[in-house]
Protein backbone atom coordinates (compact mmCIF):
# COMPACT_ATOMS: atom_id res chain seq x y z
CA UNK A 1 0.00 0.00 0.00
CA UNK A 2 1.80 3.16 -1.11
CA UNK A 3 1.54 6.40 0.84
CA UNK A 4 -0.45 7.89 -2.05
CA UNK A 5 -3.05 5.16 -1.73
CA UNK A 6 -3.21 5.74 2.02
CA UNK A 7 -3.80 9.48 1.48
CA UNK A 8 -6.49 8.77 -1.10
CA UNK A 9 -8.28 6.47 1.30
CA UNK A 10 -8.26 9.16 3.94
CA UNK A 11 -9.87 11.71 1.59
CA UNK A 12 -12.64 9.39 0.45
CA UNK A 13 -13.46 8.31 3.99
CA UNK A 14 -14.24 11.73 5.40
CA UNK A 15 -17.91 11.02 4.78
CA UNK A 16 -18.41 9.06 7.96
CA UNK A 17 -16.34 8.61 11.07
CA UNK A 18 -17.09 4.91 11.22
CA UNK A 19 -16.05 4.28 7.61
CA UNK A 20 -12.90 6.29 8.23
CA UNK A 21 -11.95 4.26 11.26
CA UNK A 22 -12.67 1.03 9.43
CA UNK A 23 -10.62 1.86 6.37
CA UNK A 24 -7.76 3.06 8.47
CA UNK A 25 -8.04 -0.20 10.33
CA UNK A 26 -7.91 -2.20 7.13
CA UNK A 27 -4.90 -0.28 5.88
CA UNK A 28 -3.17 -0.59 9.19
CA UNK A 29 -4.02 -4.26 9.42
CA UNK A 30 -2.53 -4.78 6.01
CA UNK A 31 0.62 -2.93 6.92
CA UNK A 32 1.16 -4.02 10.49
CA UNK A 33 0.38 -7.68 10.09
CA UNK A 34 2.21 -7.76 6.81
CA UNK A 35 0.44 -8.92 3.73
CA UNK A 36 3.43 -10.79 2.43
CA UNK A 37 4.94 -8.75 -0.36
CA UNK A 38 6.78 -9.89 -3.43
CA UNK A 39 6.68 -12.94 -5.60
CA UNK A 40 7.78 -16.34 -4.33
CA UNK A 41 11.45 -16.73 -5.21
CA UNK A 42 11.90 -19.93 -7.18
CA UNK A 43 15.64 -20.05 -6.74
CA UNK A 44 18.41 -18.07 -5.09
CA UNK A 45 22.10 -18.34 -4.40
CA UNK A 46 23.01 -21.27 -2.19
CA UNK A 47 24.46 -20.71 1.22
CA UNK A 48 27.91 -21.68 -0.08
CA UNK A 49 27.62 -19.25 -2.96
CA UNK A 50 26.45 -16.45 -0.70
CA UNK A 51 29.33 -17.08 1.69
CA UNK A 52 31.82 -17.02 -1.17
CA UNK A 53 30.32 -13.84 -2.57
CA UNK A 54 30.38 -12.08 0.81
CA UNK A 55 33.97 -13.08 1.34
CA UNK A 56 34.88 -11.88 -2.14
CA UNK A 57 33.30 -8.48 -1.54
CA UNK A 58 35.27 -8.04 1.66
CA UNK A 59 38.61 -9.32 0.38
CA UNK A 60 38.44 -7.07 -2.64
CA UNK A 61 37.56 -4.14 -0.40
CA UNK A 62 40.56 -4.77 1.79
CA UNK A 63 42.99 -5.52 -1.03
CA UNK A 64 43.44 -1.93 -2.12
CA UNK A 65 43.68 -0.31 1.30
CA UNK A 66 46.74 1.58 2.47
CA UNK A 67 47.91 0.72 5.08
CA UNK A 68 46.93 -2.82 4.19
CA UNK A 69 45.10 -4.60 6.99
CA UNK A 70 45.45 -8.19 8.08
CA UNK A 71 42.05 -9.85 7.86
CA UNK A 72 40.78 -11.81 10.84
CA UNK A 73 37.33 -13.36 10.78
CA UNK A 74 34.98 -11.50 13.10
CA UNK A 75 33.08 -14.46 14.49
CA UNK A 76 30.44 -12.33 16.20
CA UNK A 77 29.24 -11.00 12.86
CA UNK A 78 29.89 -14.13 10.79
CA UNK A 79 26.61 -15.91 11.24
CA UNK A 80 23.72 -17.33 9.29
CA UNK A 81 20.34 -16.22 10.58
CA UNK A 82 16.77 -16.82 9.61
CA UNK A 83 15.35 -14.36 7.11
CA UNK A 84 13.13 -11.81 8.83
CA UNK A 85 11.99 -10.02 5.70
CA UNK A 86 8.31 -9.76 4.92
CA UNK A 87 8.40 -12.02 1.84
CA UNK A 88 6.83 -15.37 0.99
CA UNK A 89 8.84 -18.34 2.27
CA UNK A 90 10.87 -16.15 4.61
CA UNK A 91 10.81 -18.84 7.30
CA UNK A 92 12.56 -21.18 4.86
CA UNK A 93 15.25 -18.66 3.99
CA UNK A 94 18.39 -17.34 5.63
CA UNK A 95 20.74 -14.38 5.56
CA UNK A 96 24.45 -15.17 5.40
CA UNK A 97 26.64 -12.60 7.13
CA UNK A 98 30.44 -12.51 6.89
CA UNK A 99 32.79 -10.11 8.61
CA UNK A 100 36.49 -9.42 8.97
CA UNK A 101 38.35 -7.39 11.55
CA UNK A 102 40.85 -5.05 9.91
CA UNK A 103 43.90 -5.77 12.03
CA UNK A 104 47.08 -3.78 12.11
CA UNK A 105 45.51 -0.42 11.31
CA UNK A 106 46.75 2.31 13.66
CA UNK A 107 43.79 4.18 15.17
CA UNK A 108 45.13 7.39 13.68
CA UNK A 109 44.47 5.89 10.24
CA UNK A 110 40.86 4.90 10.94
CA UNK A 111 39.30 7.91 9.24
CA UNK A 112 41.58 7.59 6.24
CA UNK A 113 40.76 3.89 5.89
CA UNK A 114 37.07 4.73 6.15
CA UNK A 115 37.32 7.22 3.33
CA UNK A 116 39.17 4.71 1.15
CA UNK A 117 36.51 2.08 1.75
CA UNK A 118 33.69 4.46 0.98
CA UNK A 119 35.44 5.57 -2.20
CA UNK A 120 36.01 1.96 -3.30
CA UNK A 121 32.39 0.99 -2.65
CA UNK A 122 31.15 4.00 -4.55
CA UNK A 123 33.37 3.06 -7.49
CA UNK A 124 31.84 -0.43 -7.44
CA UNK A 125 28.42 1.16 -7.80
CA UNK A 126 27.32 0.25 -4.31
CA UNK A 127 24.62 2.42 -2.79
CA UNK A 128 25.93 4.25 0.29
CA UNK A 129 23.07 4.67 2.77
CA UNK A 130 24.84 6.16 5.75
CA UNK A 131 28.39 7.29 6.36
CA UNK A 132 29.79 9.30 9.22
CA UNK A 133 32.60 9.64 11.70
CA UNK A 134 35.55 10.00 9.33
CA UNK A 135 36.79 13.22 10.84
CA UNK A 136 36.77 11.72 14.31
CA UNK A 137 38.48 8.45 13.50
CA UNK A 138 35.23 6.55 14.06
CA UNK A 139 34.18 5.72 10.51
CA UNK A 140 30.82 4.06 10.07
CA UNK A 141 29.28 3.14 6.73
CA UNK A 142 26.33 1.07 5.62
CA UNK A 143 25.36 0.44 2.06
CA UNK A 144 24.16 -2.09 -0.47
CA UNK A 145 25.77 -3.82 -3.45
CA UNK A 146 23.99 -4.19 -6.75
CA UNK A 147 23.27 -7.86 -5.95
CA UNK A 148 21.59 -6.98 -2.68
CA UNK A 149 24.39 -7.58 -0.15
CA UNK A 150 24.36 -5.16 2.79
CA UNK A 151 27.91 -3.88 3.30
CA UNK A 152 29.11 -2.17 6.42
CA UNK A 153 32.17 -0.63 7.97
CA UNK A 154 31.90 -0.77 11.72
CA UNK A 155 33.85 1.09 14.36
CA UNK A 156 34.12 -0.60 17.75
CA UNK A 157 34.62 1.37 20.91
CA UNK A 158 38.13 -0.08 21.36
CA UNK A 159 39.11 1.57 18.10
CA UNK A 160 39.06 -1.56 15.96
CA UNK A 161 37.45 -1.54 12.54
CA UNK A 162 35.57 -4.37 10.89
CA UNK A 163 33.89 -4.75 7.53
CA UNK A 164 30.89 -6.94 6.87
CA UNK A 165 28.73 -8.20 4.05
CA UNK A 166 25.28 -9.71 4.57
CA UNK A 167 23.45 -11.56 1.82
CA UNK A 168 19.84 -11.01 0.92
CA UNK A 169 17.41 -13.75 1.94
CA UNK A 170 18.34 -17.01 0.24
CA UNK A 171 17.31 -20.66 0.37
CA UNK A 172 20.21 -22.62 1.88
CA UNK A 173 20.16 -25.03 -1.04
CA UNK A 174 19.16 -22.45 -3.58
CA UNK A 175 15.59 -23.72 -4.02
CA UNK A 176 12.60 -23.93 -1.69
CA UNK A 177 12.68 -27.00 0.52
CA UNK A 178 10.18 -29.52 -0.88
CA UNK B 1 -4.26 -13.51 5.26
CA UNK B 2 -7.64 -12.49 6.60
CA UNK B 3 -7.73 -8.76 7.05
CA UNK B 4 -10.93 -8.86 9.03
CA UNK B 5 -9.30 -10.97 11.71
CA UNK B 6 -6.28 -8.70 11.89
CA UNK B 7 -7.87 -5.28 12.20
CA UNK B 8 -7.15 -5.49 15.94
CA UNK B 9 -3.75 -3.92 15.36
CA UNK B 10 -5.44 -0.63 14.51
CA UNK B 11 -6.68 -0.41 18.08
CA UNK B 12 -5.14 -0.32 21.52
CA UNK B 13 -7.30 -3.09 23.02
CA UNK B 14 -4.86 -5.93 22.36
CA UNK B 15 -1.94 -3.92 23.70
CA UNK B 16 -3.91 -2.99 26.79
CA UNK B 17 -4.74 -6.64 27.34
CA UNK B 18 -1.15 -7.74 26.84
CA UNK B 19 0.56 -5.09 28.95
CA UNK B 20 -0.05 -6.70 32.37
CA UNK B 21 1.45 -9.97 31.17
CA UNK B 22 4.57 -8.16 29.97
CA UNK B 23 4.76 -6.37 33.29
CA UNK B 24 4.55 -9.68 35.14
CA UNK B 25 7.30 -11.11 32.99
CA UNK B 26 9.55 -8.16 33.77
CA UNK B 27 8.75 -8.43 37.46
CA UNK B 28 9.66 -12.09 37.34
CA UNK B 29 13.02 -11.29 35.80
CA UNK B 30 13.69 -8.74 38.50
CA UNK B 31 12.71 -11.18 41.24
CA UNK B 32 14.92 -13.92 39.84
CA UNK B 33 17.92 -11.64 39.40
CA UNK B 34 20.96 -12.38 41.54
CA UNK B 35 21.72 -9.10 43.31
CA UNK B 36 25.43 -9.94 43.33
CA UNK B 37 25.51 -8.96 39.66
CA UNK B 38 24.62 -5.59 38.20
CA UNK B 39 21.86 -5.99 35.65
CA UNK B 40 21.03 -3.68 32.81
CA UNK B 41 17.57 -4.28 31.46
CA UNK B 42 16.43 -3.04 28.08
CA UNK B 43 12.98 -3.63 26.68
CA UNK B 44 12.75 -3.46 22.92
CA UNK B 45 9.45 -2.97 21.14
CA UNK B 46 8.95 -3.34 17.40
CA UNK B 47 5.86 -2.14 15.55
CA UNK B 48 2.66 -2.91 17.49
CA UNK B 49 4.92 -4.41 20.16
CA UNK B 50 6.16 -0.93 20.92
CA UNK B 51 2.64 -0.01 21.99
CA UNK B 52 2.53 -3.06 24.26
CA UNK B 53 5.82 -1.98 25.83
CA UNK B 54 4.58 1.59 26.20
CA UNK B 55 1.38 0.51 27.92
CA UNK B 56 3.28 -1.83 30.24
CA UNK B 57 5.78 0.93 31.08
CA UNK B 58 3.00 3.32 32.05
CA UNK B 59 1.45 0.67 34.31
CA UNK B 60 4.72 -0.07 36.11
CA UNK B 61 6.70 3.19 36.17
CA UNK B 62 10.41 2.52 36.53
CA UNK B 63 9.86 -1.20 36.97
CA UNK B 64 9.62 -2.55 33.45
CA UNK B 65 13.21 -1.92 32.34
CA UNK B 66 15.94 0.68 32.69
CA UNK B 67 15.94 1.47 28.99
CA UNK B 68 13.16 1.34 26.45
CA UNK B 69 13.90 1.12 22.74
CA UNK B 70 11.35 1.29 19.95
CA UNK B 71 11.81 0.51 16.28
CA UNK B 72 9.24 0.98 13.54
CA UNK B 73 6.75 2.29 16.04
CA UNK B 74 3.24 3.51 15.17
CA UNK B 75 3.17 5.17 18.58
CA UNK B 76 3.60 3.89 22.12
CA UNK B 77 0.42 5.22 23.68
CA UNK B 78 1.79 8.44 25.22
CA UNK B 79 2.85 11.86 23.97
CA UNK B 80 6.06 12.29 25.97
CA UNK B 81 9.00 10.01 26.78
CA UNK B 82 8.83 11.21 30.37
CA UNK B 83 5.39 9.57 30.69
CA UNK B 84 6.92 6.10 30.36
CA UNK B 85 8.27 5.98 33.89
CA UNK B 86 11.96 6.15 33.01
CA UNK B 87 14.16 9.19 32.43
CA UNK B 88 13.54 10.54 28.94
CA UNK B 89 17.19 10.02 28.01
CA UNK B 90 16.67 6.29 28.54
CA UNK B 91 13.97 6.13 25.87
CA UNK B 92 15.25 5.44 22.35
CA UNK B 93 13.46 5.23 19.04
CA UNK B 94 14.57 4.41 15.53
CA UNK B 95 12.49 4.67 12.38
CA UNK B 96 13.62 3.79 8.88
CA UNK B 97 12.89 6.54 6.40
CA UNK B 98 11.18 4.02 4.11
CA UNK B 99 9.12 2.32 6.82
CA UNK B 100 5.49 3.40 6.37
CA UNK B 101 4.31 2.11 9.75
CA UNK B 102 5.47 5.09 11.83
CA UNK B 103 3.62 7.32 9.38
CA UNK B 104 0.24 5.69 9.91
CA UNK B 105 -2.19 8.52 10.62
CA UNK B 106 -3.85 9.36 13.92
CA UNK B 107 -7.54 8.58 14.10
CA UNK B 108 -8.24 12.25 14.84
CA UNK B 109 -8.11 14.12 11.51
CA UNK B 110 -7.10 17.31 13.33
CA UNK B 111 -3.74 15.67 14.01
CA UNK B 112 -3.10 14.43 10.49
CA UNK B 113 -0.99 17.27 9.24
CA UNK B 114 1.38 18.06 12.06
CA UNK B 115 4.88 16.62 12.04
CA UNK B 116 4.73 14.53 15.19
CA UNK B 117 1.41 12.75 15.73
CA UNK B 118 1.40 9.02 15.08
CA UNK B 119 -1.43 6.54 15.23
CA UNK B 120 -1.02 5.73 18.93
CA UNK B 121 0.18 9.04 20.38
CA UNK B 122 3.21 11.14 19.54
CA UNK B 123 5.78 9.54 17.27
CA UNK B 124 8.58 8.46 19.67
CA UNK B 125 11.26 9.42 17.14
CA UNK B 126 10.27 13.10 17.01
CA UNK B 127 11.78 15.97 19.02
CA UNK B 128 8.29 16.64 20.46
CA UNK B 129 8.33 13.24 22.15
CA UNK B 130 11.53 14.10 23.99
CA UNK B 131 13.29 10.75 23.75
CA UNK B 132 16.41 9.88 21.78
CA UNK B 133 16.01 9.38 18.06
CA UNK B 134 18.76 7.02 16.92
CA UNK B 135 19.97 6.47 13.41
CA UNK B 136 18.78 3.61 11.25
CA UNK B 137 19.28 2.93 7.53
CA UNK B 138 16.49 3.98 5.18
CA UNK B 139 15.63 0.41 4.18
CA UNK B 140 13.92 -0.86 1.06
CA UNK B 141 11.77 1.78 -0.64
CA UNK B 142 8.02 1.25 -0.52
CA UNK B 143 6.84 -0.57 -3.61
CA UNK B 144 3.56 -2.15 -4.56
CA UNK B 145 5.03 -5.63 -4.30
CA UNK B 146 6.90 -4.96 -1.05
CA UNK B 147 5.13 -2.19 0.82
CA UNK B 148 6.72 -2.64 4.22
CA UNK B 149 10.13 -4.14 3.47
CA UNK B 150 11.92 -1.49 5.51
CA UNK B 151 9.74 -2.38 8.52
CA UNK B 152 11.52 -5.73 8.86
CA UNK B 153 15.10 -4.58 8.41
CA UNK B 154 15.92 -3.30 11.88
CA UNK B 155 17.95 -6.46 12.65
CA UNK B 156 19.88 -6.77 9.40
CA UNK B 157 23.45 -7.69 10.35
CA UNK B 158 25.72 -4.74 9.66
CA UNK B 159 22.85 -2.26 9.61
CA UNK B 160 22.98 1.03 11.48
CA UNK B 161 19.88 -0.04 13.36
CA UNK B 162 21.42 -3.21 14.73
CA UNK B 163 24.66 -1.47 15.64
CA UNK B 164 22.88 1.25 17.56
CA UNK B 165 20.54 -1.20 19.29
CA UNK B 166 23.63 -3.13 20.39
CA UNK B 167 25.14 0.05 21.81
CA UNK B 168 21.92 0.79 23.71
CA UNK B 169 21.74 -2.75 25.09
CA UNK B 170 25.39 -2.55 26.13
CA UNK B 171 24.86 0.81 27.80
CA UNK B 172 27.23 2.57 25.41
CA UNK B 173 24.95 5.57 25.21
CA UNK B 174 27.79 7.85 24.18
CA UNK B 175 28.35 5.78 21.05
CA UNK B 176 24.76 5.66 19.86
CA UNK B 177 24.43 7.56 16.59
CA UNK B 178 21.77 10.22 16.59
CA UNK B 179 19.47 10.55 13.62
CA UNK B 180 19.69 14.02 12.18
CA UNK B 181 16.59 15.99 11.33
CA UNK B 182 17.46 16.15 7.64
CA UNK B 183 15.25 14.40 5.14
CA UNK B 184 16.12 11.63 4.76
CA UNK B 185 17.74 11.43 8.20
CA UNK B 186 21.48 10.90 8.24
CA UNK B 187 23.55 9.22 10.90
CA UNK B 188 25.46 11.36 13.30
CA UNK B 189 28.95 10.31 14.22
CA UNK B 190 29.32 7.49 16.70
CA UNK B 191 30.09 9.05 20.02
CA UNK B 192 28.80 12.50 19.21
CA UNK B 193 25.79 14.18 20.72
CA UNK B 194 24.44 11.40 22.92
CA UNK B 195 25.59 12.33 26.41
CA UNK B 196 25.80 9.77 29.12
CA UNK B 197 28.37 7.17 29.94
CA UNK B 198 28.04 3.54 30.99
CA UNK B 199 24.83 2.90 32.85
CA UNK B 200 25.11 3.12 36.61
Amino acid sequence: MTSDQVKMSMQVSRRSGRFLAASIAVIIAGLLTGCSGGNVASHTMTKAQATARAEQILRKTAAGLNPKPRLEVNSLLTVTDQCLANIPNASQMVNVAYSYWLRGIPESENGNIGLQIRSYWQKQGYRIDTSSGFGKGRPDISGMTKDGFLVSLNWSSNGALSIGATSPCIYPDGTPPS
Amino acid sequence: MHLAENTQVAYTADATAAAPALGSFAAGLAAAHDPAFIAHTVMLGHSYGSLVVGEAAVRAPGKLAQDLAFVGSPGVGVNKASQLGVPADHVFAGEAANDPVPGLPPVDPLLWFNSYSAHFGTDPATPQFGGRDFCVDPGKPVSFSDPIGAHSQYWDIGSSSLKNLARIVDGQYGQVQQATLSQPPQCGDPGAGMPGGPYP
